[in-house]
């Protein structure tokens, strides 16, 4: 398997009021193509730099992240958005959409922006009708930002990091913001993702959200203190003993 | 956003005090300027006789007479250096007035003084020759020479106007005794002080006074008419400038407490009262607006000046003593303005819960589209742009303001432009009464042809033999002045006018108001001013006595003039004229028969009668116009710099609120992959939109306003029918591109924020 995100010796220093405060110390770790990898860590951890630095959204320190091969530190800022806009994905816990515009010109906003995915408009407009309907929220593409309910506006984001075929999505605390059903159903669109092929890396606090993932990370003051491989996910059956496999491992980790 | 509303409150002081106080010294201009001069109430000018002394003494209604004498000079009795002086007018050479009509200095002081050697003129006078303070000027006359030094550059009320056709040169008593000898043209200027104006009017036309030139304070007004028409579009820009001030003013403070609602909702939420909420916020721009109401207040007065030095040079214009007050109580309009404002927009959060504060105002459950395009529909428009007129769209009201305040400042720049190149432009002839042709001669002799009709046409005849000998062919036209005394029943009221019979021209070449062009014997046409003295209209008809000939005419057409302060009659060509009854010429005027070349054809008439002057219509026009049109220009570029600057912090002020509203929507443009160029296209061209749209209802309203504006300018003068000049590559492209330019360097700096928005912005998202 190739991998999708090589991460060396990543360094993150804020200095704040004259005095350096390392947020990210010497972190290294590997996505694979395909893989789902969970990162997990206490408040202040640093799960959510560490992602952003990764994906090129932040500035890294010192260290080495390539991401399909490409040294994202050494890409100017044009040629990184055209990275983020073609190769990746992005989720986040708030449901951020643009304003006035309805949740299917939201979706096709990137598709429409870039110039490397084919089909012209009219394959693009197919393509994200497609995706809305995978994720059953085609009956909202007319409506407004505000007249939906959070876990389809949700699902609509993923639509939306999802419209240019990246090679992986970046998901900061994906259901942080949803309640349980609206929670599993978004977990789940994002496991079908990653099981057509999808890397994902993913930021959250939520047990039973890292027990869907193939391994976690565990990070403390910016350092990754442990690696947990569970393997592929496959389908609920396993989901409680995953749970408890992790949640043990947390324990041990000092969780 | 707080320093762009200190800005808005500097800018609203300064465009609200100078504003004020231009309308309030320009409408009391000419009173105020008359006051300070003493100017008499009713003039006279004749042939130096000592009649009238005596009979004016028999009048018990008149309050006061004084005699000034001046001696007319003539073209070669003045030099400027080593160079010929050109006198454009009647130019007389007199004594310091010291009661009625004196004159005052650069500094408005009345001048009591005049030393030997020194000689002072107006404004007007000194811009035709192109005088300047400290030049000397030889005056050469009947053998006795003198030479002055040029001291004071003068504002005259009475015979400072380039259209009074009469402007003075004043010396020291004793340099006029010197050069007054027995032979010399002298003329008395007497000035009537009298309540019974139009009786002493009457009275003097029964009398047989060798009279010039008489006329009273309305018609001398009259003569600053121009003046009127600068201070009607300072007026208007005055109004455009507060209207902008405020609109802004009231955007800017409503968009910079919009974005402090959540601080206030967090403050509600922790039990502040809403009374005390507002406290904070009225007593921060309190302190905003009497800063920026006091840096207004400063900047103010030079600001005032900008526009009022254009017509200070010619015009007494009230002190600053007045005007300190008005300005500081326009400050504190401001500042109460402000605070109004400010009291109105924190009046909303009273009535929002904590969490519809928080929200902005929004209560999180809305129901209604607020996108009016859809992106998949609008196939070939780029996202960025689609983004930009979707913003427009959705938030018609915010930008609608916008709309109406770029408007406003393309309406300042465009109207006043135009009204600038009607009156640079050669079709300002029409408002001369005359036609326009390529060549105005004046051989120096107009007045010479005084029943000299033959004379005159042989004089004619020579000239186009000259001509023509040179290889130029030249058809000479002239206008033939007559004195006339018209009156409509009552011959105890005639009145003296100016009437004019063109040769070689037929009466249907000129302009006419209204009616038809007169062409039979007993037919005339009449300027509006003289009908309105007449109390006449066409149709009517007049008794006109010219020489000793008394006729009944009929008003087949009215007109306009400028010159003779607006009064004229204009014989067809079929009166027969009485030849001893000419006063000589008006104007002698000639057109080119071959049309090839006419710069060249100019050229040889120069070389031709080097004595002679010979002019274009812009030449000729110069004459009267120079110092108006130069007025003009100064005004039409200083509103389009100042339009320009206005709307590039308005830009500033737009892209920096939007900004401040969007960051959010930045951060996660950016994490969707849009480059900081796309996202400060997107950002600055909702501002470039708005602009665009604005410019556009700019030319299209400015076109039925040129004619509002015409009338209310070119109207004063007499001229309501004036065809206003359009330079559309000028007026309509290179202006609008200027505020164009303007606002896209500003937009274009404002978004550079763009590219230090991080992600963490994202929090920040509505």
């Amino acid at each position: 398997m190739n991998n999708v995100l090589e991460v060396r010796d990543l360094c993150k220093t804020y200095i704040l009021n004259k005095r350096q405060n390392n947020v990210l110390k010497n972190v290294n770790f590997t996505v694979e193509e395909g893989e789902m990898v969970a990162v997990m860590g206490p408040s202040g951890s640093g799960k959510s730099t560490l992602l952003y630095t990764v994906s090129g959204m932040d500035n890294l320190t010192a260290g080495n992240v390539r991401f399909c091969g490409k040294d994202i530190s050494s890409l100017g800022k044009n040629e990184l958005a055209d990275v983020r806009l073609n190769e990746m994905g992005f989720i986040f816990q708030q449901m951020y959409m643009l304003k006035n515009l309805t949740i299917y010109d939201n979706i096709i906003l990137p598709a429409y922006q870039s110039k490397e995915s084919a089909g012209g408009r009219a394959g693009k407009n197919e393509n994200a009708k497609e995706l809305m309907r995978k994720m059953d929220i085609i009956d909202i593409a007319e409506n407004d930002i505000n007249e939906v309910s959070g876990g389809q506006l949700q699902r609509a984001c993923i639509c939306r990091s999802l419209i240019n075929n990246p090679r992986m999505i970046f998901a900061d605390e994906p259901t942080g913001s949803l309640n349980k059903q609206s929670s599993a159903d978004v977990m789940n669109e994002i496991i079908r993702i990653n099981q057509e092929g999808t890397a994902v890396l993913l930021v959250t606090h939520d047990i039973r959200v890292a027990a869907k993932s193939e391994r976690v990370l565990y990070i403390v003051d910016g350092n990754i203190r442990g690696e947990y491989g569970l393997g592929k996910y496959e389908d609920a059956t396993m989901l409680k003993e995953r749970e408890r496999d992790i949640n043990q491992w947390l324990m041990d980790m000092g969780w | 956003m707080n320093f762009i509303v200190l800005i808005f409150i500097i800018i609203s002081t300064i465009f609200l005090a100078s504003s004020v106080n231009n309308l309030l010294t320009t409408n009391s201009a000419l009173s105020y300027f008359a006051e300070v001069t003493n100017v008499a109430d009713f003039f006279l000018l004749t042939v130096s006789t000592d009649e009238v002394e005596a009979w004016a003494d028999s009048k018990d209604y008149i309050g006061s007479l004084e005699k000034e004498k001046y001696i007319i000079l003539e073209t070669d009795e003045v030099r400027l250096g080593q160079k010929k002086y050109e006198l454009t007018m009647t130019t007389a050479l007199g004594k310091l007035p010291r009661d009625n009509n004196r004159i005052t200095d650069a500094e408005d002081r009345v001048i009591q003084e005049m030393k030997p050697g020194e000689i002072g003129m107006s404004y007007v006078e000194a811009q035709q020759n192109d005088v300047e303070i400290g030049d000397e000027i030889t005056i050469i006359l009947k053998g006795k020479e003198k030479t002055f030094k040029v001291t004071y550059i003068f504002k005259d009320m009475l015979f400072g106007s380039a259209y009074m056709g009469v402007t003075r040169l004043i010396i020291s008593d004793s340099d006029y005794e010197y050069l007054c000898t027995a032979d010399t043209t002298i003329w008395d200027l007497y000035s009537f002080t009298t309540e019974e104006v139009t009786q002493l009017s009457s009275d003097i036309n029964q009398e047989n006074f060798m009279i010039t030139y008489m006329f009273d304070r309305s018609a001398l007004d009259s003569t600053y008419l121009l003046d009127l028409m600068i201070f009607s579009i300072l007026i208007i820009v005055g109004i455009c400038l507060i209207c902008i001030a405020f609109v802004v003013l009231r955007f800017a403070i409503v968009f910079t407490l919009q974005e402090d609602y959540r601080e206030i909702g967090i403050m509600k939420a922790i039990g502040l009262k809403d009374g005390n909420i507002k406290k904070i916020y009225l007593i921060k721009y309190l302190f905003i607006a009497i800063f920026g109401a006091v840096i207004g207040l400063i900047l103010s007065i030079p600001f005032g000046e900008l526009f009022m030095q254009t017509v200070r040079h010619q015009i007494v214009i009230k002190s600053a003593v007045n005007s300190l007050i008005i300005s500081v109580l326009c400050a504190a309009g401001v500042v109460l303005l402000v605070i109004i404002f400010c009291y109105f927009s924190t009046g909303k959060v009273n009535k929002y819960t904590v969490i519809q504060a928080i929200r902005n105002g929004s209560t999180g459950e809305r129901f209604r589209k607020k996108g009016l395009l859809k992106l998949n529909t609008r196939k070939q428009l780029p996202v960025v742009l689609y983004l930009a007129f979707n913003d427009i769209l959705s938030n018609i009201r915010t930008y609608l303001v916008l709309i109406l305040v770029f408007t406003l400042g393309a309406l300042l720049v465009i109207l006043p432009a135009n009204a600038s190149n009607t009156l640079q432009s050669d079709s300002v002839i029409d408002l001369f009464g005359i036609i326009s042709t390529d060549v105005y001669i004046d051989n120096n002799r107009y007045s010479t042809y005084a029943g000299q009709e033959e004379q005159m046409i042989s004089d004619l005849e020579e000239l186009e033999a000259l001509y023509l000998e040179n290889g130029v062919e030249l058809k000479l036209m002239a206008e033939k002045a007559f004195v006339a005394y018209a009156y409509l029943e009552d011959e105890e009221n005639k009145i003296a006018l100016s009437c004019i019979q063109g040769y070689r021209s037929t009466a249907d070449e000129y302009i006419y108001l209204d009616g038809t062009a007169p062409r039979l014997e007993n037919e005339i046409a009449v300027t509006r001013n003289t009908m309105e003295r007449l109390g006449a209209e066409v149709g009517d008809y007049v008794y006109i006595r010219i020489g000793e000939e008394t006729n009944q005419y009929i008003i087949t057409a009215s007109y306009q003039t400028m010159m003779n302060m607006g009064e004229q009659i204009r014989l067809s060509e079929a009166v027969p004229d009485d030849s001893s009854a000419l006063s000589g010429l008006y104007t002698l005027q000639g057109q080119f028969q071959n049309r090839e070349d006419i710069e060249g054809q100019i050229e040889v008439l120069k070389e031709s009668t080097p004595d002679y002057k010979v002019r274009t219509v812009r030449e000729y026009t110069d004459t009267m116009l120079k110092a108006t049109r130069d007025t003009l220009l100064t005004m039409k570029y200083t509103i389009l710099i100042i339009v320009m600057i206005i709307n590039a912090l308005i830009s500033v002020l737009m892209c920096k609120s939007l900004f401040a509203k969007d960051v959010g929507t930045i951060a996660l443009m950016k994490s969707m992959g849009f480059k900081d160029t796309a996202i400060r296209i997107w950002q600055a061209a909702r501002i470039i939109t708005v602009m665009l749209v604005s410019l556009a209802a700019g030319i299209l309203i400015s076109r039925p306003l040129d004619y509002v504006v015409g009338a209310l300018t070119f109207g004063i003068m007499g001229a309501s029918t004036i065809e206003m000049v359009v330079i559309v590559p000028e007026v309509y492209i290179l202006y609008p591109a200027v505020l164009l330019a303007a606002t896209i360097l500003a937009a274009g700096i404002s978004t550079l924020k763009v590219k230090k928005v991080g992600l963490k912005e994202l929090g920040n998202i509505e």
